[in-house]
């Protein structure tokens, strides 16, 4: 990998990179309202459309008779599943094949079925979905994964859902996982609703020969909503005016940032599909298109109008993190040191449809920093009819805190911190059989332990002033990075001034700005000298992956910023040699260039100048240094992360986490009384956007440990809590202030060896730790007060004690 | 929301004529109804939709004499803020300044918070999707369903309309109502006058006793040792936006009578008697609280799913009535 500035991990001045409160480019148009969402595009005759949704969590629609909705006025048009029109749309490439757009069949309750309903208010739409006479076949469901276990259960999906699959990768076929079938051939097949695959590594018997004892124990993770905070709005409408290329023009707006995959599903190039909406809301790594916001160009097509379509808040309830139960066990060396781990998970697959990635992947599992090589992972995949399950980036961190717990379990049976028990565990940098310590880490940790003047204690031992139980954890991770994606960035020096031309819609994690401050960090110019230009044409874009794509296209701006800087020096040699100024026919002559004489190489900008290094006295403003544009492109990947490829096998940039509760066992309230992250993102390059990701992370991670439950009637398998009042998110009254240690040890992949911090910090199991350190007891999260309590009394009855 | 017609009472007699009409009903602060009009719980739409906000004088806090006269339109942030309220009634003070949200708090009224619907999500379900008992439907879907915020006292039980027994465990999470319970309070409506203690009913899309038509006007504290002598603890799981899942008030007067009301785990405002006989006459000594805090959840009858409350009921009681002591 080329690295043109020579500057990635060894520079050591930054005027722009890392500096603090530089302003968002569209904060000002968020905070003022100026900001225009999918739902707020209103287009002249622009029609509305509905989708009905299913009352039950599995049903199959036998007729819809529309003719009574049809009648009512300003109802245009009943879309119903077998409308030719369907055949007309393609799969979104990242949502894999479905039988067909829409069906008959719902999977889940709430789920778009049947039919749509076009009419000139949403209101006329909700009439008309309540005037179809619909006759509808109850199907068996599975709302409780232990019932989904019963082999003699009804199967809940036929094959065709089998072999559709999300984000490219397939699902699993009557003959089990392709990519399990090809790799673990002695799976057993798909029976009822339950398949299984095994992934092995090392040598596992061996493991547990070499234990002293083993240590088992349980790891639940419940469903939480991957809420987006806004109920997602698409407009779409279509024009022949053969704006750009040739042919139709497909404008869609409110479509989170798939523009490319729209225009693959209808078939047209991409300059053909207009998105000039630079905001989408909020997003978290959720990758999860609606329905609503893919059908609206088809429905607009068959309207002849514009279509709006808009979800409403419980619509939006239909994404999960899966639920999942692991039963752990642990070989383990009298001195903490792990020899063996065997992992028996049982996972919610969700309906069809759902992402794989979630499902499958373990490569992202904590276990792969231990020393120990010898790991068996063993799934148990249930289907059901809970949720859609999707790829969600709080995921891959969940899965980390298997691991988690284990270490914690491990220093409390032996009386020995936590820490030290993660220190002797953790493999060296460059393998599993690297015992060297991770310099990364070792910084985190200290700093970690100073941030929070860590004393540890063994569970149930302290007792604060106020008689509650003092509890704390401490997890770490390493800093997962997509840093496996293309980027491509161009810069243009036009009129005195750099550009950077961007595609919307912006993605909410302010990668732009980070681009920004790099190109004119390498520049010398300052973050305002760089006009982003928004076109949503531009090649460049803000979604980069989370912050740790944005520090891998942050590499390439970097280089790309360099190579312009090289053009602009050489066209500045170029003018300087210039002694004519024409204005048409008249010619004048032009004050000799102070930097004339000079070739590039002895050039250098700062400051607004192009100057000569050995003298800077001899200078001529950037603005004016070359009446030439000048465009310079760059594309191609970062140097690899390490976890992009080794997926924790190596280890560069990581982090700790610390949290300390108190738990008042009579009404088994949690109180967090303070919580620490200290975070190695490599090199910070904008620390509002860092600062912010770590609060987002830490609020998402408290809600699920201790207020966010996904409720679904037992007995109709039908959402109860799907609104703000009922799922309960923390407010910011219930979160505490994070306290953030950040070291810069410049050891990731990214520009100046940034790193970014991605979902790391997430976690399922931290704070249930703490918990357990508080009162002894394991409270499965989210650890309410009606589970803690449940838990302590359980304890109680088992060693006889009356509560 | 669907389309309804509005129509802005300019009387007390215009709006309840009004509302004496199938398919209208009441409007004040919208905390409650709005809500329920866009998720379309409903099993019928209503038709009209009468504003009663636009009634004057029915906004005032005044002490007339040893009365504290609240009107029904007093929104929760101006009862949580007002002299009169904290010098007279603080624990009312509290609790309106503890419901709901901040932002909230400034348009709801103490007239509905007191008269709001269960918050029970079988009756919230969207779309009327579980049409239950208190709907006028024939089952209460809780009782075998997922009834963890629901009633630890028994069922509710009423008639409907065809004079046929129904039962429903939502309970009242009202923060208002167990301390107006606990004070003793008058409801003033454009009927009757309704002590405290009978004013919260269970019945068809109804928590309070109200017939069809009429009006709540006033609450009325009698201001007393009791009012002074009043604490509220709300237990919720977060500490804005939620309702109470449990609430206990306690108080006290001259002659060392006690009340001891929980909100959130009965139908209505359940009065524990038995606590109140433990701790009556009595100075409060934390063995006399513990066991006035095993009495409180006497003749409990909690479901699977909701043992918990009693524990919290039980450490509630406890505790309020040691720093009722303390006081």
């Amino acid at each position: 990998m080329a690295d043109l500035a020579g500057a990635n991990g060894n520079r050591e001045n930054f005027r722009v990179v890392g500096k603090p409160n530089l302003p968002g480019l569209t904060s000002y148009a968020m905070a003022t309202g100026v900001a225009k969402f999918g739902s707020d595009f209103t287009v002249p005759d622009m029609l509305f459309a509905k989708i009905l949704r299913s009352p039950y969590a599995h049903a199959r629609v036998l007729s819809i008779d529309s003719a009574v909705a049809l009648a009512i006025p300003g109802v245009t048009d009943v879309v119903k599943w077998d409308d030719p029109i369907f055949s007309e749309v393609g799969n979104d490439p990242m949502a894999g094949t479905k039988p067909s757009f829409l069906l008959n069949e719902a999977h889940k309750e709430g789920q778009e079925v049947g039919a749509i309903v076009i009419a000139e208010s949403e209101a006329l739409c909700e009439e008309g979905l309540r005037a179809l006479k619909i006759e509808w076949e109850e199907l068996p469901f599975i709302v409780d994964i232990e019932k989904g276990l019963d082999p003699d259960f009804p199967a809940i999906r036929g094959q065709e859902y089998d072999e559709s699959g999300t984000y490219g990768a397939p699902t699993i076929t009557k003959e089990g996982h392709p990519w399990m079938v090809q790799h673990y051939p002695e799976d057993p097949r798909k029976v009822g609703n339950v398949s299984w695959s095994t992934k092995s590594d090392g040598d596992v018997a061996k493991g547990w020969s070499e234990a002293d004892f083993v240590l088992e124990y349980d790891v639940n993770v419940h469903d939480v909503v991957s809420l987006l905070p806004n109920p997602q709005a698409s407009v779409a409408w279509w024009s022949e005016q053969n704006m750009y290329k040739h042919g139709e023009t497909l404008r869609i707006e409110g479509a989170v940032g798939r523009r490319g995959m729209i225009a693959q599903m209808y078939g047209l190039p991409a300059d053909n599909v207009i998105q000039e909406g630079l905001f989408q809301g909020g997003k978290y790594c959720d990758w999860g298109l609606r329905m609503s916001q893919e059908i609206t160009p088809l429905l607009s097509k068959k309207a002849g109008k514009p279509v709006r379509c808009c979800n409403t808040r419980e619509e939006n309830f239909d994404m999960c993190v899966n639920e999942r139960h692991a039963h752990i066990r642990l070989g383990v060396k009298k001195n903490g040191l792990i020899t063996a781990v065997e992992d028996s998970t049982v996972i919610d697959h969700g309906a069809p449809n759902s992402s794989e990635m979630t499902t499958y992947d373990r490569d992202w599992n904590g276990y792969y920093s231990l020393k120990c090589e010898n790991i068996i992972q063993r799934y148990t995949i249930v289907d059901s009819n809970r949720s859609f399950m999707y790829t969600c980036g709080q995921f891959v961190p969940y899965s980390w805190d298997m691991i988690t717990v284990g270490l914690y379990l491990i220093s409390e049976k032996l009386g020995i911190d936590p820490t030290e028990i993660a220190r002797l565990n953790l493999h060296g940098p460059d393998s599993q059989k690297d015992t060297r310590p991770v310099p990364s880490f070792e910084a985190c940790l200290e700093e970690g332990k100073k941030l929070m003047d860590w004393q540890w204690h063994k569970a149930g031992t302290k007792r604060l002033p106020d008689g509650r139980l003092h509890g704390a954890a401490f997890r770490y991770q390493m800093c997962p990075r997509h840093a496996f994606l293309q980027y491509f960035t161009k810069l243009e020096y036009r009129d005195g001034v750099v550009h950077l031309p961007t595609q919307g819609p912006i993605a909410g994690w302010f990668g732009t700005e980070c681009f920004t401050m790099i190109a004119a960090e390498e520049l010398g110019l300052n973050y305002e000298d760089i006009c982003v230009d928004y076109d949503y044409r531009a090649q460049h874009t803000d979604e980069a992956g989370g912050s740790d794509g944005v520090t891998g296209h942050g590499w390439i701006v970097k280089e790309c910023a360099n190579i312009l800087k090289k053009k602009i020096l050489d066209a500045a040699v170029r003018e300087a040699e210039i002694e004519i100024t024409r204005f048409g026919p008249v010619e004048m002559p032009k004050p000799p260039s102070p930097i004339k004489g000079y070739t590039a190489d002895e050039l250098d900008i700062a400051d607004g100048k192009v100057f000569v290094k050995s003298d800077p006295s001899r200078f001529v403003p950037f603005s004016s240094a070359t009446s030439e544009t000048i465009t310079a492109e760059y594309g191609g990947n970062s140097p690899k992360a390490a976890w992009s490829t080794e997926f924790g096998r190596k280890l560069d940039t990581m982090n700790t986490s610390w949290c300390e509760v108190a738990v008042d066992e009579e009404t088994g309230e949690v109180e967090i009384l303070k919580y620490g992250v200290v975070i190695d993102p490599g090199k910070v390059i904008r620390r509002t956007s860092l600062e912010s990701q770590i609060d987002q992370v830490v609020y998402f991670s408290q809600g699920a440990q201790l207020l966010e439950e996904y409720i679904l009637d037992p007995e109709t398998g039908v959402k109860l809590n799907a609104n703000m009042i009922d799922y309960r998110k923390p407010t910011t009254l219930d979160v505490p202030v994070v306290d953030k240690g950040v070291l810069e040890t410049r050891a990731g992949n990214g520009a100046y060896g940034a790193s970014g911090i991605a979902h790391n910090l997430a976690n399922s199991h931290m704070i249930v730790t703490a918990i357990h350190n508080a009162i002894g007891v394991w409270v499965d999260p989210p650890a309410t007060p009606d589970r803690v309590i449940k838990a302590l009394a359980n304890a109680a009855a088992e060693k006889g004690v009356q509560k | 929301m669907r389309a309804f017609n509005h129509i802005n009472a300019k009387s007390l007699d215009e709006a309840t004529a009004l509302l004496k009409k199938d398919g209208s009903v009441a409007i004040a602060g919208g905390g409650d109804l709005l809500g329920a009009l866009k998720d379309d719980i409903f099993p019928d739409y209503p038709k009209l939709v009468v504003n009663i906000k636009s009634i004057p004088e029915l906004d005032n806090i005044v002490l007339d004499g040893n009365i504290l006269k609240i009107g029904t339109l007093v929104t929760l942030a101006d009862a949580a803020r007002n002299p009169l309220v904290i010098e007279s009634a603080k624990a009312v003070s509290d609790a309106a300044g503890a419901a709901s949200s901040p932002t909230l708090r400034e348009t709801t009224t103490i007239g509905g918070n007191v008269c709001q619907l269960p918050r029970c999500w079988y009756f919230r379900k969207l779309g009327n999707r579980f049409n239950c008992a208190r709907k006028g439907g024939e089952r209460c879907f809780a009782i075998s369903g997922d009834n963890r915020y629901h009633s630890v006292f028994g069922t509710g039980v009423f008639k409907t309309d065809s004079n046929t027994n129904r039962g429903c465990i939502a309970v009242n999470q009202s923060d208002l109502a167990p301390i107006l319970a606990a004070m003793g309070a008058e409801f003033v409506t454009t009927e009757r006058t309704i002590k405290a203690a009978d004013f919260f009913g269970v019945g068809v899309l109804s928590a309070t006793v109200l017939n069809m038509g009429e009006l709540l006007i006033e609450i009325r504290i009698p201001v007393s040792e009791v009012s002074k002598n009043c604490r509220y603890k709300r237990f919720a799981f977060r500490k804005s936006i939620d309702f109470p899942v449990l609430s206990v008030t306690v108080a006290v007067d001259a002659d060392k009578s006690y009340r001891v009301v929980i909100g959130g785990a009965a139908p209505t405002p359940y009065i524990a008697v038995k606590a109140e006989e433990v701790v009556k006459g009595k100075n409060i000594t934390d063995e006399l609280a513990q066991e006035a805090g095993i009495a409180a959840i006497n003749g409990a009858k909690p479901y699977k799913e909701n043992e918990y409350k009693l524990q919290i009921i039980k450490t509630l009681v406890k505790r309020e009535l040691i720093a009722l002591g303390s006081n």
